[in-house]
C-alpha cells in the first residue's frame, strides 16, 4: 500500500515538474496568442479586454497558479482555437490516437516476434541476412517517410484504398464512444471493423515498421545470447527440438531487454503520431497538437503535453511491472 | 556388448582436429573416468556422445554405438528422440545449467517418463527427496536463483537420473562446488549410479576424484588418448610419463607435506611433437 502511495506521489511530482517547465517555456517563446484571435484593425481596447478575459494581463507566476488551481478541479482551460474546454477537445481526440498507437504496437510486435524467432530458429545465413536486411531497411526509413511511400504506392496501384480520415463519412456508423475499432470489435460488428481497418492499416503500419525493426534487433540478439547458455544445451539433451527450445527456454530470458527497449521506443511512437495523423488527416491528439502550436493555442498545448507526459509515465510504470513478470529474479523474495 | 562404444572418433572444428582417433567403452553399471587438462577434448567427447556438438564441430571419422545402435547413422530427429530416453547429462556449472525463468519442478518434470499429470508433482518431489534436497515440495516451486549452488547441482543430478537413462555423462559435476559440497555430491552420484545400474562417464581433470569412484580411466591430452587402464593400475602403476606427471600435480589429502609437481614443459613439448608427427 505504501509502495502504491509512493508511486502515485512520484507521478504527481513528475507531472507538476513537466507543467512548470512547459508553462514557462510557452510564455517565454515569442508569439502572441491574442494577435492570432484579433480581427484586422481591432482597437487597443478590444485587445486589452481579450487579454483580461484570458488572464494574460497577469504575471506568469500568477497565471500558472490560476491554471494549476483549475487543473486540480479537472479544468484545463478553454482552447482559444476551438472555443471549447481543453479537456473536451482532448477526450474527443485521444481515442483515435490511442487506437492508432495500439494497432501500430500490435503490428510491430507481431512482425518483430515472428521475424526474430524465425531467424534464431532457422539459424541459416540466408534467413539471418534477409531478416537483418529487412529490419535495417525498416529502421533506416522514418515513419513519416514510410507514410509517404505507402500513400504513393496506394494512389498508384490501389485507388480504392482510403488514404485519409478514420472512416467513410458517407457510410458512417453509429458509435457511442470514439474508440471506433475497439467498439466495433466488442459489439461484434465485424463488417464495420473491417471497413475501419482499411483506414487504419496504413498509418498504423507506417508507425509500426521502425518500431518493429528496433524490437527485432534487440529480441533477436537476446534470443541468440540465450541460445548460447548452458541450460539450452541441457534442454537439447532432454530431446527438445530447436523450435521448442527457442519458444520454451530462450524467449522468456530474452524478454527483459526487449521490454526495456520497447517501452522507450513506444514513447517515440507516440511522438510519431503527431506527423502521421497530419499526413493521413486523422482527428487525433497529434494533429490537434500541430494546429494548437500553429495557432498559439496555449491552453491546448499545455493540456496535450500533460496528457503525453501522463502516458509516458504510465508506459514506464507498466514496463517496470512487466520486468518482474518476465524474470523471477527481479521479483521480491518470498 | 558394451553399453557405450566410441570407435576411433575424430572431430574437427574449422578444420582443426579437436579429437583424434578416440576409442573407449563403458559398460552398464560401470563408471568410466575421462581425465585430462583443459583443452584435452574430454568435454567435446561428452558432447559428441550426447549429440549436442556445437554447429562448427564436424565428425570426420569414427562411430558412436549405444547398445550396439550406431548413433551417427540415425537422423537428427530420431537420434534426439532415442537419446532423450537413453542418455542424460550432468553439467559442470549448476549456476548456468538451469533456466532462470522456470521453476525447478518444471525443469525436472519434463524429463520424467510419461506420467499422468496428477502424479507428476509427487514424482518430482520423490526425486528431489532422492537427492536429499530438504523441503522438496517447496523447492519444486522455487526458481533456480532461490537455491544454493550445491542444491542446484543436486536438482540437476535428479533431472539426469529421473529420465531412467541407460548412460549418464557427467561433465566435471563437482568442479564449480566448494570442497565439502563436492564430497557429498560425488557420493550422491555414485549411490544413484549403483542403485540404478546405469553406465556413467565421469569427465574430470581431477585424478583424485577418479581414484574414488571409477573402475576404468581414460587419460586424454590434446584430443588424443594417452593411456587407458583399470583405475587402480592408473593410480599405482601409471605407464605413460604424462599420467605420472598428472598424478604428481594432483593434491591428495592423505599425503601431507608432499609437494606438488607442475607438469614438466619438456613432456608437454614431447606430446605436441608426437601429435604433430601423426603418432596418435
Amino acid at each position: 500500500m505504501t509502495r502504491f502511495a509512493l508511486s502515485l506521489a512520484s507521478i504527481g511530482l513528475t507531472l507538476l515538474g513537466v507543467s512548470v517547465v512547459v508553462f514557462a517555456i510557452l510564455r517565454l517563446v515569442p508569439g502572441d496568442p491574442i494577435a492570432m484571435m484579433l480581427p484586422p484593425g481591432a482597437t487597443d481596447e478590444v485587445r486589452a479586454n481579450l487579454e483580461r478575459l484570458y488572464g494574460l494581463d497577469k504575471s506568469i507566476a500568477q497565471q500558472y497558479l490560476i491554471w494549476l488551481g483549475d487543473v486540480v478541479r479537472l479544468d484545463f482551460g478553454t482552447s482559444t482555437q476551438f472555443r471549447l474546454p481543453v479537456l473536451e477537445v482532448i477526450l474527443d481526440r485521444l481515442p483515435a490516437t490511442l487506437e492508432l498507437v495500439l494497432l501500430a504496437s500490435l503490428i510491430a510486435g507481431l512482425l518483430a516476434f515472428t521475424l526474430s524467432i524465425l531467424a534464431v530458429w532457422l539459424q541459416t545465413p540466408l534467413a539471418t541476412f534477409v531478416i537483418d536486411g529487412l529490419s535495417g531497411l525498416a529502421q533506416a526509413i522514418p515513419d513519416f517517410l514510410w507514410a509517404l511511400i505507402f500513400i504513393l504506392i496506394v494512389t498508384l496501384f490501389l485507388p480504392n484504398m482510403p488514404i485519409s480520415g478514420r472512416f467513410d463519412p458517407r457510410t458512417a456508423q453509429e458509435f457511442s464512444t470514439n474508440f471506433f475499432l475497439l467498439e466495433s470489435l466488442v459489439t461484434l460488428r465485424f463488417q464495420a471493423f473491417a471497413e475501419l481497418m482499411r483506414y487504419a492499416i496504413l498509418p498504423a503500419t507506417a508507425l509500426a515498421l521502425p518500431l518493429a525493426a528496433g524490437i527485432t534487433r534487440v529480441l533477436k540478439s537476446s534470443l541468440e545470447e540465450a541460445m548460447a547458455q548452458d541450460y539450452v544445451m541441457l534442454a537439447q539433451t532432454k530431446g527438445k527440438s530447436r523450435l521448442t527450445i527457442v519458444l520454451g527456454e530462450a524467449l522468456r530470458n530474452a524478454m527483459v531487454p526487449t521490454i526495456a527497449l520497447t517501452s522507450v521506443q513506444l514513447t517515440f511512437l507516440i511522438g510519431g503520431t503527431v506527423l502521421i495523423e497530419r499526413q493521413f488527416s486523422l482527428p487525433g491528439i497529434g494533429s490537434a497538437a500541430i494546429s494548437a502550436v500553429l495557432n498559439r493555442d496555449l491552453p491546448l498545448i499545455q493540456g496535450i503535453v500533460m496528457i503525453f507526459a501522463l502516458i509516458f509515465i504510465l508506459i514506464n510504470l507498466s514496463s517496470n511491472g512487466l520486468y518482474k513478470l518476465a524474470d523471477p529474479r527481479l521479483r521480491k523474495p518470498r | 556388448m558394451s553399453l557405450l562404444e566410441v570407435d576411433t572418433l575424430s572431430i574437427e572444428v574449422h578444420g582443426a582436429p579437436v579429437l583424434r582417433n578416440v576409442s573407449l567403452t563403458i559398460n552398464a553399471a560401470e563408471i568410466g573416468g575421462v581425465v585430462g587438462e583443459s583443452g584435452a577434448g574430454k568435454s567435446m567427447l561428452g558432447k559428441a556422445i550426447l549429440g549436442v556438438l556445437p554447429r562448427d564441430a564436424r565428425i570426420t571419422h569414427g562411430a558412436i554405438r549405444l547398445d550396439g545402435q550406431d548413433l551417427l547413422s540415425l537422423s537428427a530427429r530420431h537420434r534426439r528422440k532415442l537419446q532423450s530416453r537413453t542418455t542424460a547429462f550432468i553439467p559442470q556449472d549448476p549456476l548456468t545449467a538451469l533456466n532462470p525463468c522456470r521453476t525447478i519442478g518444471a525443469q525436472l518434470a519434463e524429463v520424467l517418463p510419461p506420467t499422468p499429470r496428477a502424479h507428476r508433482l509427487a514424482e518430482v518431489i520423490r526425486w528431489l527427496d532422492a537427492v536429499r534436497i530438504p523441503s522438496a515440495a517447496k523447492v519444486a516451486k522455487s526458481f533456480p536463483h532461490e537455491l544454493s549452488g550445491g542444491m542446484r547441482q543436486r536438482a540437476l543430478i535428479a533431472a539426469a537420473f529421473a529420465s531412467h537413462p541407460r548412460l549418464v555423462i557427467a561433465d566435471e559435476p563437482t568442479t564449480a562446488l566448494d570442497a565439502t559440497v563436492q564430497k557429498d555430491v560425488l557420493r550422491l552420484i555414485r549411490e544413484l549410479q549403483q542403485d540404478t545400474g546405469v553406465g556413467l562417464m565421469f569427465v574430470t581433470h581431477d585424478l583424485c576424484v577418479v581414484a574414488k569412484i571409477c573402475q576404468s580411466v581414460t587419460v586424454m591430452h590434446g584430443g588424443r588418448i594417452i593411456e587407458q587402464a583399470p583405475c587402480d593400475q592408473i593410480i599405482t602403476a601409471p605407464r605413460h610419463a604424462y599420467t605420472r606427471a598428472l598424478l604428481a600435480a594432483t593434491p591428495r589429502h592423505d599425503e601431507t607435506g608432499r609437494g606438488l609437481e607442475p607438469i614438466p614443459p619438456a613432456l608437454l613439448e614431447q606430446l605436441i611433437t608426437e601429435a604433430g608427427t601423426g603418432n596418435g
